[in-house]
């Protein structure tokens, strides 16, 4: 038998991460600008606990001395998202999606998989109400429509729903996330 | 790009991609540090473990390769793994490789050779050593992994020799068959039901849920006609899911009175409507993939969204004819489904959901009529 008596530290994903953050960085800042412009996100918001913590990471988050990429929304009054960041802080999220690897996360995030495909072949873990999740993923899908061109949301999303004032919505959604306001 | 955990025994995870998922289940069992022990001839599977672990918190803490007849490598398996100061064991390979890991597990849980203890009684590991393995082919169906051989011949069958997980990749296992997607689901539908069966806390409504799955299993296993079986095994799969979903994730279903045996079909439907929809819709979802996975020619649904569509209605329809017998009434009340229109009415699900399950209550109530 032949040993190697040596620890095999794996490597890292930097592009692949990178790109991930900046699309969850991106998802943040447009929820929270979606919740701005949209009153059928608004009342979605409406029925989520005051304060509710909703976030997505991607393993191995939390782990002391590894990074990852996540980032977190909270709702604030008027029934809207505000932008935390990457980090919660020592608070526990209400609503946590952790996608098992940067691989799935990858599938997720270039629109290869749909968010219920990619929950039906168990890519990530859900822990909190599934109250919240139902609507999280709602909003999630709307911000998805208002933000891509048909083609690309239609991969993303499960149903296109057609949205009144598309354009316009969307004009003002990418420039209310650029800008963060 | 379809995986499907199931537990067989074993959690056992199969599908392309199904190692990316690896550094997630190794650090589920408390495995940080495994000690990688491969065949000598499978240095591709080693690479592709290896490289799976990218930007993960797993570290290998060391490689044993085994040659083929080589004679007791369990002995340096347990060295090695106490010298390198591993806590976990990750075997790449099949028969005697496997079979030489669960030597060295035993040894280094137990504290003494398998040969020495008596696995009849009940038996308290010394220290806990995780043991996942990755298949390099996929095993047969009557493949026995809670059996031990012996150099003598012997066999010693002992639940303790389970891996804690099992990976079935085509990227490492190449062109050996494929995991049977019926037997996957039926088994994942298996275990469902049976968690959410076992759980104190599951609403009636979940438990009716699961039984009527573990029966949709039974009849599935006793029917020859593979479309009848694929139906059976949807739905069991579906049914399984909501009992699941429904006992684990929804505080209002964990908190609700308990139901008086479902002798009120009406509450029975006012609850399964108000508390478990949200759970429905999810596993709707997993209905859908599950019927695109499990009928062999994808063309007889086309994936049309308005066929699924009423595949899910359907399923439903079948799922609220099964509870409604359990509370002695064939048919239900036209009293009992206005009063769960109202609950429906009532609740916090969305305008498409409402109208979904209107729209089911009202063909219930024609067809009560």
């Amino acid at each position: 038998m032949t040993v190697i008596k040596k620890e095999i530290t794996p490597g890292k994903k930097p592009f692949k991460s990178l790109y991930v953050s900046v699309m969850l960085w991106f998802v943040g800042r447009a929820l929270a600008a979606v919740s701005k412009i949209d009153k059928e996100v608004r009342d979605e918001i409406a029925a989520l606990p005051e304060g509710c913590l909703i976030g997505m990471a991607v393993f191995p988050f939390g782990y002391p001395g590894f990074k990852a990429p996540a980032m977190f929304v909270q709702k604030t009054d008027g029934n809207r998202f505000r932008y935390i960041g990457t980090r919660a802080g020592s608070r526990k999220p209400d609503f946590l999606i952790t996608f098992k690897s940067i691989e799935a996360a990858m599938l997720v995030f270039t629109f290869r998989e749909k968010t219920v495909e990619a929950q039906a072949y168990a890519r990530f873990t859900a822990d909190g109400s599934l109250a919240v999740a139902c609507t999280f993923v709602r909003i999630l899908n709307k911000t998805e429509i208002l933000l891509l061109p048909k083609i690309i949301a239609g991969r993303a999303v499960r149903r296109y729903d057609r949205q009144e004032r598309k354009h316009r919505k969307r004009i003002c959604l990418y420039a209310r996330t650029l800008a963060g306001i | 790009m379809n995986i499907r955990p199931f537990y067989s025994g074993s959690k056992i995870i199969s599908g392309r991609g199904a190692l990316d998922t690896l550094s997630f289940e190794l650090t589920g069992v408390n495995a940080r540090k495994p000690l990688l022990i491969a065949a000598e001839n499978e240095r591709a599977a080693e690479k592709a473990v290896i490289r799976a672990l990218k930007a993960t918190v797993t570290v290998i803490g060391g490689i044993c390769r085994c040659r083929n007849g080589e004679e007791n490598p369990a002995k340096t398996i347990v060295r090695t793994f106490d010298s390198l100061g591993c806590d976990s064991l990750l075997a790449i390979g099949n028969a005697d490789l496997i079979n030489a890991v669960k030597t060295a597990r035993a040894e280094l849980s137990f504290g003494r050779p398998p040969a020495e203890t008596d696995f009849t009684r009940p038996l308290a590991p010394r220290r806990a050593v995780a043991f996942v393995t990755v298949a390099v082919l996929t095993p047969e169906p009557g493949a026995l992994p809670d059996e031990l051989i012996l150099d003598s011949g012997a066999r010693i069958p002992s639940p303790a020799f389970y891996p804690d997980a099992v990976f079935i990749d085509p990227r490492v296992t190449g062109k050996s068959a494929a995991v049977s997607r019926r037997g996957e689901t039926a088994a994942a539908a298996l275990f469902s039901a049976v968690f959410a069966l076992s759980d104190a806390q599951s609403h009636p409504a979940a438990r009716a849920c699961a039984l009527a799955a573990l029966q949709q299993i039974s009849e599935a296993a006793g029917t020859r006609s593979l479309p009848e079986q694929t139906r059976l095994i949807a739905d069991a799969r579906f049914l399984s899911k909501t009992a699941l979903t429904g006992s684990r994730f929804v505080p209002e279903i964990a908190a609700a009175p308990f139901l008086d045996g479902g002798k009120n079909p009406a509450e029975t439907l006012k609850m399964l409507f108000e508390c478990a929809f949200p759970a429905l819709s999810f596993a709707k979802d997993d209905l859908i993939h599950s019927l695109m996975n499990l009928v062999p020619d994808e063309s007889a649904i086309d994936g049309d969204e308005q066929t699924l569509r009423r595949e899910f209605e359907a399923a439903v329809l079948r799922l609220t004819e099964r509870l409604l017998p359990e509370s002695g009434n064939k048919k239900p009340t036209r009293s009992g489904l206005s009063e769960a229109a109202e609950a429906v009415r009532r609740s916090a699900l969305n305008k498409e959901q409402k109208d979904g399950c209107l729209r089911m209550l009202q063909n219930l109530m024609e067809a009560a009529e």
